[in-house]
């Protein structure tokens, strides 16, 4: 299809699907009067019954715990899916690729900035206590797993920037991220089967609810699941990061 | 009757960043550049979203230091956001994954060309 064609199609159905939008959007309730009964409904019990002060939380790790399941099994087939399409056949290597170890052992230093290096290992200590204190709190403030366990997926790159690739590999070796993100996955499972079996139905709380809420140890299950998903997550953005710069460094070296 | 342009404005800038991010994948030349503007129009969820869970004067639902009963946005959307984010983020790897893929194998990253080159 010409460029011209593509314009006249995209900009007629645009203007049909604009007209139609601007249409439906009449008899709509204004933003802002009134939110839906069940938000309502969870905005006054959920304090009291899951022991949780953030009710972000309280609805992705409790209420709707199964949703955010099924989204972790989006995330972690994404990852499997890049680590499938970017791993090289062995006849896809050339000689002096396949004598090295590995990619990232070949690259001797990362940064050639002492500026960026300085920044980097400043900043690696702090990613991680931030990581941690935002994945462990989630159920009492804003923070939880998928947060957490993205600014914990930095502190790696960050020790790659500021050290060398050896050190990355050190401390996040590809056989441990791919347990992480698979007993991640298992551990959100098993604490939906432990519902199931010790409670009512799947992803019900069995777990001790605390002493009050805004307590760290408090609200059960939440903080379980929040911790389940900070190890999937940072485990698959570690890795995911691992394969990209491995590919980078790849194509450096063959240039 | 007229439609109050305040009154509406979240789900306009939700369509209006719908419609940029689908003009960029309409006239794509770079599979890179495609992958980018997907991720401009899925973000157009994010608007439509955090618009619909407002409410007027409501606060965080966040009851670590306020009473209960202080009237707050919904906790809802802001869960379906939060995750929402980081699919994206995941299956935009995967995405440029396979646009490296393409590149190894056709040689080009120009939509295009590779429709071209099949054809």
């Amino acid at each position: 299809m010409s460029l011209r064609k593509r314009f006249a199609l995209f900009f007629f159905s645009m203007g049909v699907l604009g007209a139609l939008y601007v249409g439906s959007l009449v008899d709509l309730p204004p933003i802002g009067h009134g939110i839906g009964a069940y938000a309502e409904m969870l905005l006054e019990i959920a304090v009291p019954e899951t022991h949780a002060t953030d009710v972000v939380a309280a609805v992705t790790f409790g209420y709707r715990a199964i949703d955010t399941f099924i989204e972790e099994l989006i995330l972690f087939a994404a990852v499997v899916g890049v680590s499938v399409i970017m791993r090289r056949h062995s006849d896809e290597r050339d000689a002096t690729e396949r004598e090295l170890e590995h990619p990232l052992m070949i690259h001797p230093a990362s940064s050639e900035s002492d500026a960026v290096r300085a920044l980097t290992a400043a900043l690696a200590g702090i990613s991680l206590t931030v990581g941690l204190y935002t994945a462990a709190h989630g159920q009492v403030s804003p923070g939880g797993g998928f947060q957490g366990g993205i600014v914990l997926a930095s502190v790696p790159l960050l020790v790659y920037l500021a050290a060398s690739p050896e050190r990355y590999l050190r401390i996040a070796p590809i056989p441990l991220l791919e347990y992480a993100k698979a007993l991640g996955l298992l551990a959100f499972l098993g604490i939906g089967f432990a519902g199931a079996l010790f409670g009512q139905a799947f992803f019900d709380n069995v777990f001790p609810l605390g002493p009050r809420p805004s307590s760290v140890v408090s609200s059960g299950m939440i903080l379980l699941l929040s911790l389940a998903t900070t190890v999937e997550v940072s485990a698959g953005f570690v890795y995911l990061l691992t394969s990209f710069v491995e590919e980078a460094l790849r194509q450096r070296l063959t240039k | 009757m007229m439609l109050e342009i305040h009154a509406h404005l979240p789900h306009l800038v939700a369509a209006f960043v719908f419609g940029c991010g689908l003009y960029g994948v309409v006239t794509s030349r770079h599979l890179v550049h495609l992958v980018v503007c997907l991720g401009v129009v899925q973000s157009s969820t994010y608007v439509i979203l955090v618009g619909i869970g407002h409410r007027q004067g409501g606060t965080a639902p966040v009851f670590i230091d306020i009473p209960p009963s202080t009237p707050a946005v919904d906790p809802i959307v802001q869960a379906l956001m939060l995750t929402d984010i980081v699919v994206q983020a995941t299956v935009m790897a995967l995405l440029l994954a396979l646009a490296l893929q393409v590149h190894t194998r056709a040689g080009t990253m120009n939509p295009d060309e590779i429709c071209r080159l099949r054809g």
